[in-house]
């Protein structure tokens, strides 16, 4: 079955206002049928034009809004360096924002163009954070014109970044030298084994022991238990890193010499990803097993 | 519904921009949280912050503050307008969703407008030294160096003068990675972090010398003076006891120190030894209890505050390099956390006396000593019974170090919000002088409580001070504490008492308001102090700019001259007098001023609610025959009592911006000068005779000396700039630096003039064609002497299209000036009759052109024979400009000249006003020389009498007891140099006391042939 009739994607280059200008345009109706974007990716039928990576723009944005342009070569706020490519730009919708810069529907904020875009025009902006004050600034990193609804890019958006996620802990999995199902049972604080703290940046090491039921990737541990370093410390160089808990269940990626600089002799859970929840253990096996693409 | 919460929250917005409870005008705290992040719930803590000092509106601070949108860059605080709003500009790598960066501290090139950040990164915990060319256009800061260490602290510099000139000075000082000596004090230094590429020129040195414990603190604090003493302080542990996870650290506060080369030596910071043990590094305290751990569970703590031994601090003198503040926390007692504060005279190697503060249970010390030399200490107290503890944040100031202010800026709660981390208020806080104005940052509880802050404070986050809530940006809810950086300016003296005199007027409405720095590029054109010849009533044109008229010398009344100031300040206030003082200096750049006038200095009554009077009288003052009429003018206020003096020092025996470490006219509102010589010129085809007619032979010149005031040999920079319009109209202007080809003006251009010694003067020439401008137009051409990119000093000249009739009727006045000090100045019978003849001529209401002609004829003669006896011994040659001898042109330049050349001979027999540099240069020799016999003599009384010259209580009537006074030390040290020339110099001082001006001479030859026998010692090229 031909998708064309619904696959409504184009990509051109054409002169506008004696500038170079690229837009892309796409029908996301169009791609969920025909699968394309789910596969991750949109080739464009133009090849002079680059193609929208939905998932790539996705990752480098952290905030994708339907906007209208107000004024070219403009600020929406003082302190924001004007120049040809920074306009203001009305936020139409939301699609996909962090939750500490609120709700900026209906706002104006300032936009530093990537590609020149003539007054007027309305386009889904994938940005990220530039400046922060009485209004935002931000930094378009890639764009969509084109008339699909909001839920839609709602769903396509927050399904590129399930994805990446996917493809981010999938990466990790293939790096891992082992990971397994199992429970914590005890942890022991191996800190000062050796030498005294020199720094609030020590790690504050600890020995979990950790009870596997099933090793997912690696060799299996004899006795059917491991144990692994993780860091005690709540130091900001080391809060987000895991800290087990005896009794917690989970899946455990684990590492050797996962930390430059940090000489330690043992498997090692430092990355906040390292441990994921029990109901993900399927997701895990599939992405051992198929990993996606990146 | 959703817009009406909006519109309730722009309100509350606008509400808490506005002050909130009562407070000082002269204290300003500000929540820097923006007003879009009014949502946020992070524990912004650890802050630090970093003023412009060549830009005191641009600021830029940091915390442990993430990227709002997770982005992959953390941001920093940013301030355009001296701190009163803020916003976060993401350009820092590593961004931790959490904490944005771990540890972080920032710093300004001194005249760059270059951000310097040392990071640790908040996804590897790698140290980055890292470089903002723009740190408002939010692009990604430059990586120069990374690895590992902790606690990054940087201080930053631009070379002022001497080698290096203009370059940024960077110091790093952190905690380096373990080494089996345990020395692990650090410090990574770049001589040149501006321009070079990655790794700009960073290398890492260590400042431990002795064994430690393991390890050294992780808090490694440096302080820079622009003289080039560069200071570093750390603790050395040495003993570590208890544990196995907290533990008791016995450890040292260590002080270490390089001498005036900006650490650049092969074994930097080793300057300063310990009495007792003979190495590198003052133990200025020892013994010291410290409880530590890293284990966040266990960590010592102070409300909910971890204690881990890293509060240290350290600041110097900006006037004076050998005096230096520390402070250090310890544990006292049992269970105390205590912070010290002391003071040493002696450039660290003295800790006489009590400390100066001791506060029990307050953390965060932070030290910063202003332009006047008043310290400020930041710290913060906990007080309160448990459960309602508060967090104290004392800002506390001294002239003295005994007699203290205490100001509380805010008081907030230790409880609220509660923190799982033990950073509430983080490692470190910061505080930092520009100018007298003191800046800081310290972390707080950010619940909106107008009791918290008693000096006021004003949100840029929404809040409800009603209610008591903080709100979000937009919509209904309230947002939980958290706790937030808030910055803070103490504006040292108050508006209504802060006096000064302008820099610069553009006009009605443009005009310097007082700012320190003022940030105009000529400052020394339409300052608010000028001369008049009469003691009329001021007048002002329609810029607002004063009337001024030249200079005049001459015997008796003919060299009346009468000094007039405006004087402003910045807010009305109650009756008050200033005292003024007027002082004059050679015309250039580099020469040191004197006082002008012995008259008492006069006042100027405010009444009370004005702010702005000028003189109705004016100061008079007399011009000698035998000087120049080529000045620069300057004044010095004091506003009454102690409440605003001028920042010493003085500009008597100174030249602004000189040498290093006197203030910049601009930097001290106080203080303003007026130098620009204004050339009057015929106008292009108007007659035919006129000076400065068409054609090269009607051009006219004007000279000004350049003066190294500094203590070293150096190159100076001379940047010479004038408007497009202002280059079209005079076309064909030429410069020169006397004795070298004459260069086309251009512009933007450099003149370096290479190797000037202290105390030297070299000549610049500049020469005008034929303006095309309207009469009366000013046709300015600016000189500014550079540090970089930094104009610490300038003159103008400038070409004033005028009729004919005034332009000979000023040649004619230039004659009888130039005549009569050269009779002055030689006894010339010939040169006095030249001076009353164009005296006779002037008196003259009006002067027929054909009378000129005639004096030409029968006066040129005159002029050529002075002018070859000028220039006898002076090196000078005639000028070569095509010409036509008998012009009025060719006059006004030979005028121009003989004035030079008079000058010339006159500073070759010695300058009185060069008396307070010479003894600086001496100071600064002896410093270099070490144990020379007789230096600890000599060191003490320079010290004593620069400090006392500075603060006008000296002058140069004091100077020969001075160097009578150390006749002995000079010969000793002749003789134990082993220099005959030395020893002749010094034999020559004794027979140099029938003048101030033929002793000056003397002494810099003393000075010259100590400076060489120092030169050829160090194995460095001797003097030229």
């Amino acid at each position: 079955v031909s998708a064309l009739p619904f696959f409504k994607v184009a990509a051109f280059s054409r002169k506008e206002s004696g500038m170079q200008r690229t837009v892309r345009s796409l029908s996301l109706r169009g791609l969920f049928l025909s699968g394309v974007l789910l596969a991750g990716g949109v080739r464009l039928p133009d090849a002079a034009a680059a193609p929208l990576d939905l998932r790539q723009a996705v990752r480098n944005s952290q905030l994708v809004f339907r906007g209208t342009i107000k004024r070219l070569g403009a600020a929406a706020m003082a302190g924001v360096p004007v120049s040809a490519s920074t306009a203001v730009v009305s936020v139409d919708e939301v699609i996909s924002a962090p939750a500490p810069v609120g709700d900026l529907t209906g706002r104006e904020i300032t936009v530093a163009l990537r590609q020149p875009m003539r007054e007027g025009r309305q386009a889904v902006f994938f940005a990220t954070g530039w400046i922060y004050g009485t209004g935002l600034a931000v930094r378009e990193v890639d764009r969509l014109e084109g008339g699909q609804t909001t839920a839609e890019l709602r769903k396509a958006v927050a399904d590129a970044a399930r994805r990446n996620e996917e493809a981010d802990l999938a990466e990790r999995l293939a790096r891992a030298e082992l990971v397994a199902v199992g429970r914590v049972v005890r942890t022991v604080d191996v800190s000062r084994e050796g030498h005294r703290p020199r720094s609030e940046h020590d790690p504050d090491l600890f020995h979990a022991l950790l009870q596997v039921e099933t090793v997912l990737k690696g060799a299996a541990p004899p006795g059917g238990e491991l144990s692994f370093l993780f860091a005690g410390s709540r130091d900001v160089a080391w809060r987000r890193a895991p800290k087990p808990q005896e009794g917690q269940a989970g899946v455990w990626i684990l590492f050797r010499d996962e930390r430059p600089g940090l000489r330690v002799d043992g498997l090692t859970a430092f990355d906040p990803r390292d441990v994921q929840p029990l109901e993900r253990a399927g997701t895990v096996r599939r992405l051992l097993a198929s990993p996606p693409r990146p | 519904m959703r817009r009406s919460f909006y519109r309730l929250s722009i309100l509350l917005a606008a509400a808490a921009l506005a002050t909130a409870g009562a407070g000082h005008a002269q204290i300003q705290v500000v929540d820097m949280t923006p007003q879009l992040l009014s949502g946020e719930t992070t524990n912004d803590s650890e802050p630090n912050l970093a003023v412009d000092p060549a830009n005191p509106l641009h600021l830029a601070a940091s915390a442990f503050t993430p990227d709002p949108m997770g982005g992959p860059l953390a941001p920093i605080y940013v301030s355009t307008d001296g701190g009163g709003h803020w916003t976060l500009n993401s350009l820092l790598p590593g961004n931790d969703p959490v904490h944005g960066t771990h540890d972080v501290t920032l710093r300004f090139g001194g005249a760059s407008g270059i951000l310097y950040p040392g990071i640790l990164r908040g996804d590897t915990t790698a140290l980055n030294i890292l470089r903002a060319a723009d740190f408002t256009a939010g692009m990604p800061a430059t990586l120069l160096v990374s690895h590992g260490g902790d606690q990054p602290w940087v201080q930053a510099a631009t070379v002022m003068g001497g080698g290096g000139a203009g370059s940024d000075r960077v110091y790093v000082g952190y905690n380096g990675a373990l080494v089996p000596s345990g020395q692990t004090a650090t410090i990574e230094r770049s001589l040149d972090a501006a321009t070079t590429p990655a790794p700009a020129g960073f290398a890492p040195f260590t400042i431990e010398t002795r064994t430690t414990s393991g390890s050294d603190g992780a808090a490694i604090r440096t302080a820079i003076h622009p003289d080039g003493t560069v200071y570093g302080l750390f603790y050395r542990w040495t003993d570590e006891t208890g544990g196995p996870s907290v533990i008791t650290i016995t450890a040292d506060v260590v002080l270490v120190r390089s001498d005036y080369d900006w650490a650049a030596g092969a074994m930097p910071l080793m300057a300063l030894t310990d009495p007792g043990d003979g190495h590198a590094g003052r133990l200025v305290a020892t013994g010291r209890t410290l409880p530590f751990t890293s284990d966040a569970t266990l960590f010592p703590t102070l409300g909910q505050n971890r204690l881990l031994s890293s509060n240290l601090s350290l600041a110097v003198d900006p006037r004076d390099s050998d005096r230096v503040w520390i402070a250090w926390a310890d544990r006292v007692g049992t269970a105390d956390y205590t912070l010290h504060v002391r003071r040493s005279e002696t450039r660290g190697a003295t800790w006489p006396g009590p400390e100066s503060l001791t506060i029990t249970g307050a953390t965060n010390p932070a030290l910063a000593v202003n332009a006047r030399g008043r310290v400020g200490f930041l710290y913060q107290q906990l007080a309160g019974p448990a459960g309602s503890r508060r967090w104290q944040t004392h800002l506390r100031r001294s002239d003295d170090g005994a007699a203290w202010t205490d100001d509380v800026l805010a008081d907030t709660s230790a409880e609220e919000p509660v923190v799982d981390d033990a950073l509430f208020l983080g490692d470190y806080l910061h505080l930092l002088a520009v100018g007298k104005d003191f800046y800081g940052v310290f972390a707080a509880s950010n619940a909106p409580v107008t009791a918290n802050f008693p000096h006021g404070v004003t949100y840029l986050r929404n809040a409800d001070w009603t209610a008591g809530t903080l709100l979000p940006a937009s919509g209904p809810g309230t947002v939980p504490v958290s706790i937030d950086p808030f910055f803070f300016k103490v504006t040292d003296t108050p508006p209504d008492q802060d006096f000064y005199v302008r820099d610069w007027t553009d006009g009605a409405t443009s005009a310097d308001a007082g700012q320190e720095p003022s940030t105009h590029p000529v400052f020394f054109v339409t300052s608010d102090v000028w001369n008049q010849l009469a003691d009329t009533a001021p007048a002002f044109n329609a810029a607002d700019q004063p009337v001024a008229s030249d200079v005049r010398n001459g015997a008796g009344a003919l060299g009346d001259n009468f000094a007039f100031a405006r004087v402003h300040r910045k807010a009305a206030g109650p009756a008050a007098s200033v005292q003024l003082h007027f002082l004059y200096a050679n015309f250039g750049a580099g020469l040191s001023y004197q006082d002008a006038g012995a008259a008492p200095d006069p006042m100027l009554a405010f009444p009370a609610g004005s702010s702005q009077r000028t003189m109705a009288a004016g100061y008079p003052w007399h011009l000698d025959p035998t000087a120049s009429d080529h000045l620069c003018l300057g004044v010095e206020i004091s506003g009454p009592g102690t409440s605003d003096p001028f920042i010493p020092p003085s500009l008597a025996g100174s030249s602004p911006g000189w040498p290093s470490t006197d203030l910049r006219v601009t930097a001290d509102n106080n203080k303003a000068q007026r130098n620009i010589l204004i050339l009057p010129t015929g106008m292009a085809g108007a007659g035919t005779g006129g000076a400065g007619g068409a054609g090269t032979s009607g051009a006219v010149s004007g000279f000004a000396i350049v003066h190294n005031a500094a203590t070293f040999p150096r190159t100076v920079e001379i940047r010479y700039e004038a408007a497009p319009e202002v280059v079209k109209k005079l076309g064909g202007a030429r410069v020169e630096v006397v004795g070298q080809p004459a260069r086309p003006f251009r512009s933007g251009d450099t003149l370096r003039l290479e190797n000037m010694q202290p105390g030297e003067n070299r000549w610049l020439r500049v020469t005008f064609g034929a303006p095309s401008g309207r009469e009366g137009e000013i046709l300015p051409v600016y000189f500014r002497e550079m540090a970089g990119e930094a104009a610490i000093n300038g003159f103008a000249i400038a070409a004033r299209p005028s009729p004919l009739a005034e332009v000979l009727r000023h040649d004619l006045e230039t004659h009888r000036s130039v005549f009569s000090r050269m009779a002055a100045l030689t006894g010339s019978a010939a040169a006095a009759v030249e001076s009353r003849a164009a005296a006779l001529l002037l008196g003259w209401r009006e002067i027929p052109e054909q009378e000129y002609q005639t004096f030409l004829r029968e006066h040129g003669r005159a002029l050529e024979d002075g002018l070859a006896e000028a220039r006898r011994g002076t090196g000078w040659k005639a000028f070569g400009d095509a010409g036509d001898p008998g012009s009025p042109g060719h006059w006004a330049r030979q005028l121009e000249e003989l004035d030079a050349l008079l000058t010339v001979r006159q500073l070759a027999a010695g300058d009185p006003a060069d008396i307070l540099q010479t003894v600086r240069w001496q100071r600064d020799l002896y410093r270099r020389a070490g144990a020379v016999p007789g230096a600890e003599a000599v060191l003490r009384e320079s010290a004593r009498f620069i400090d006392g010259y500075t603060r006008r209580e000296l002058g140069n009537a004091a100077y020969p007891g001075l160097v009578k006074a150390l006749l002995g030390s000079y010969r000793e040290a002749a003789r134990a140099l082993e220099s005959p020339e030395l020893e002749r110099t010094a034999a020559g001082l004794e027979s140099g006391f029938s003048s101030l001006a033929a002793l000056q001479k003397a002494h810099r030859s003393f000075l010259l042939a100590l400076q060489g026998r120092l030169d050829r010692a160090a194995g460095r090229t001797p003097p030229r």
